[in-house]
């Protein structure tokens, strides 16, 4: 049974209203394939309204892995392999990504739970996808298609473009001043220890980061 | 189902781990650290017989001497029936050209293991509840629910577990011999993990050694710390539903993961070799320690599932991750040879498991037994041999603390046509188990078969004094088997089977 929302949060329709449309535009902006909603200047300190619905799901490993090779601009076979040979999602990971085997494992309903296998399948597809990017960007810098503009140096704008570039191909939205200022800082974490490997490392970190969000495994 | 399993296609179309939960213990302490002041853990061992292991073709054998209706059931001939010296325990030497309409020959004999296994192997009458395979095979590990729905897993796990990652792995699949309980007292970490695949299993428990990108494991931590610390908090989605049950699971999994990760379990449950099928060292893994070991026990690991599970399985206790592991045969044709099946003759050892198991003894039930019994008796041997050689602590061996149960849902039906050696049997709820574990009374029969009608009865919960008038009911081998592991069953309910236990 689900809680009144009326009895927890608002008392007069205007503010049920405005409730109702910060709930509706965060739902819109995690999960439209619409044109991205413009930047608001301080998204990630607005007050937001605690979902009651709970009815979030994990998107499994077949759709994670399509949404990643098509943000990355990959074929969905190049994202991942273990050892180099395993399809991840396809082979290795398949059941712990919500999949099913029914002729040799005999298993056929998905897991009901997420699992640690989970956890740390999504690491290593997510990381696996976003670093053969990275090498096909930085190794042929005139065709990058996510990395461009920093692949011949990284300045702040660089970055910035290289971070709003990832949310909108990862989250299918602008990112927040917010966040735009962690990738920022995320980067010159990284130039003070990586020197001249920065921006290789930001490309691959960057976007494994971004990818990995519960915003981008959950919908 | 009859499937062709190379090498390669073992591997395709079949995927790893499938859920490990570290909830109940995210600091992942060792097994010295762990055992402080706790009791010194047992290890339960369950190896699935599934489709129905019949007693009567295993260490319950019947010789055609003993009854008076030999000739119409399923009484072997004296010559095929041996026991070591002053051994109640039975060993069936059978061979057939062929199983059935399966053009494989069977030559199985299980005296020898038997003459070396005799003296930790108890075997206890029992008569089951249900001829469904499911059902029986549930009944088989929680008792008939005898302890508010708890599997015997989860009891050992909920027990012993504290201190380990992993403390209950399943790595059969598509059988209830894994039955997750319906006790919800017991812990989520207590529950069982399913493990698909055993061989590349371990890239499941860390979340980027050896994929392409993970070469710098400070830098992934300092990637994890921006999307904790930063985007997520400022993420919208994350805001309006973090306190929803799937996010927060999703949450406190992330926060184990290091635990996991600082154990290094991609390194020691490794069981396959750097190689050309799996190039560990150029993504920076390598075997288990172990694994050498493992692998010389179970030469067949890389083909033969059930192989590979039992050489996970010593991993999974030995290294401290596990204290009980679920392994067994499932339904599927199991043949390891290197033409195509349907393509010539069957290679001589290739077929490793028949299809359904146990259960092909609908089709012909003695060349089916007797292959089957053989399977289960050369992977408990193989596993005892690791554990026996394994120290524990003070001078024990893993062994001195664990206890293989080969866990069936059911007997066979006892009749034949008159002297028929091959002939086919259905589902019986009348047989017994067998228990293999130095704390078990061993070199024993607990209880009896009747040569006349080839069922078996019961004994004394107590002394262990044979009992016609009674027969041994699922909750009553549960509860024995807890005694053995040495379980506290205050308030449960549960009788005490002491004549199970080992003097």
């Amino acid at each position: 049974m689900f809680p009144e929302p009326l009895k927890r949060h608002s008392t007069t329709f205007a503010t049920l209203a405005m409730a109702v449309a910060f709930t509706l535009g965060a739902l819109a902006a995690g999960c439209s394939d619409d044109e991205p909603a413009p930047a608001a200047a301080s998204a990630s300190t607005e007050a937001v309204v605690k979902s009651t619905k709970n009815r979030v799901k994990f998107k499994g490993g077949e759709r994670i892995v399509a949404d990643l090779a098509q943000a990355l601009d990959l074929p969905k076979e190049d994202v991942c392999k273990e050892l180099g040979t395993y399809d991840c999602q396809g082979v290795v990971h398949t059941i712990s990504l919500g999949g099913v085997e029914p002729y040799r494992q005999t298993i056929y309903q998905p897991l009901k739970d997420r699992s640690m296998g989970s956890v740390n399948a999504v690491d290593r597809v997510m990381l696996s996808g976003c670093e053969v990017r990275a090498s096909r960007d930085f190794g042929s810098p005139a065709a990058a298609t996510l990395f461009k503009e920093i692949t011949a140096g990284a300045t702040h704008e660089a970055v910035a473009a290289v971070g709003r570039r990832l949310y909108q191909r990862i989250l299918r939205r602008d990112p927040s001043a917010g966040e735009l200022e962690g990738l920022r800082a995320f980067y010159d974490d990284l130039a003070s220890t990586e020197g001249a490997d920065a921006p290789r490392r930001f490309a691959t970190l960057a976007c494994f980061a971004v990818s990995t969000t519960e915003e981008a495994l959950f919908y | 189902m009859t499937s062709h399993l190379t090498r390669r296609n073992f591997l395709t179309g079949s995927s790893l781990i499938a859920g490990a939960t570290v909830l109940g213990n995210p600091r992942g302490e060792s097994r010295a650290q762990a055992t402080g002041p706790q009791k010194a853990p047992k290890f339960l061992f369950v190896l699935g017989a599934s489709g129905g292991a019949s007693l009567l073709d295993g260490p319950l054998a019947i010789r055609a001497s003993e009854s008076p209706n030999a000739a119409t059931i399923n009484a072997y001939a004296d010559a095929q029936v041996t026991s070591p010296q002053g051994s109640p325990l039975r060993a069936v030497s059978y061979s057939s050209s062929k199983v059935g309409p399966i053009p494989y020959p069977v030559a199985a004999n299980q005296s020898d293991f038997i003459t070396r296994r005799g003296k930790d192997m108890l075997v206890v009458t029992q008569t089951g509840t249900s001829v469904n395979h499911l059902v029986g095979q549930r009944r088989s590990v929680t008792g008939n629910e005898a302890w508010a729905g708890r599997s015997l897993q989860e009891v050992v796990a909920a027990e012993y577990g504290a201190g380990t990652l992993l403390p209950n792995v399943h790595l059969v699949t598509g059988s209830e011999f894994t039955a997750r309980g319906t006790d919800g007292a017991i812990p989520l970490s207590a529950r069982g993990e399913v493990v698909p695949d055993a061989l590349l299993f371990p890239l499941g428990l860390h979340g980027y050694r050896g994929i392409a990108g993970g070469d710098r494991g400070d830098l992934i931590q300092k990637a994890r710390a921006l999307r904790d610390g930063k985007l997520q908090p400022a993420s919208k989605f994350s805001r309006v539903f973090e306190d929803t049950p799937a996010i927060t699971r999703f949450r406190a999994l992330r926060g184990a993961q290091g635990a996991l990760e600082s154990a290094d379990l991609v390194s020691k449950l490794m069981i396959v070799a750097d190689g050309a099928d799996y190039p560990l060292g150029k993504y920076g893994l390598a075997s288990s320690p172990s694994a050498d070991k493992v692998r010389a026990r179970f030469p067949d690991y890389a083909k033969d599932p059930l192989e590979a599970q039992a050489a996970l399985a010593y991993l999974l206790v030995t290294q401290g991750v596990s204290v009980t592991v679920t392994l067994g045969a499932n339904s599927n044709f199991v043949y390891t040879g290197d033409n195509a099946y349907g393509s010539g003759s069957l290679q001589a050892g290739a077929v490793k498991n028949l299809p359904i198991a146990f259960d092909y003894a609908h089709t012909s039930h003695r060349s089916a037994q007797a292959f089957m019994w053989q399977r289960m008796y050369k992977i408990a041997d193989g596993l005892i041999d690791l554990l026996v050689n394994t120290e524990y602590a003070g001078g024990t061996s893993y062994w001195d603390h664990s206890a293989i149960y080969i866990a069936t849902e059911f007997g066979r039906t006892k009749t034949r046509p008159a002297n028929a050696d091959e002939f086919s049997t259905g589902h019986d709820l009348n047989n017994g188990v067998v228990i293999l574990s130095p704390m078990a009374r061993g070199n024993t029969v607990l209880g009896g078969v009747d040569p006349a009608t080839a069922l078996t009865y019961g004994f004394d919960l107590q002394t262990g004094a044979p009992d016609k008038g009674r027969t041994t009911a699922e909750k009553e081998v549960f509860a024995g088997l807890l005694g053995i592991l040495g379980v506290d069953t205050s308030g449960s309910g549960l009788p005490d089977v002491r004549a199970m236990r080992r003097v």
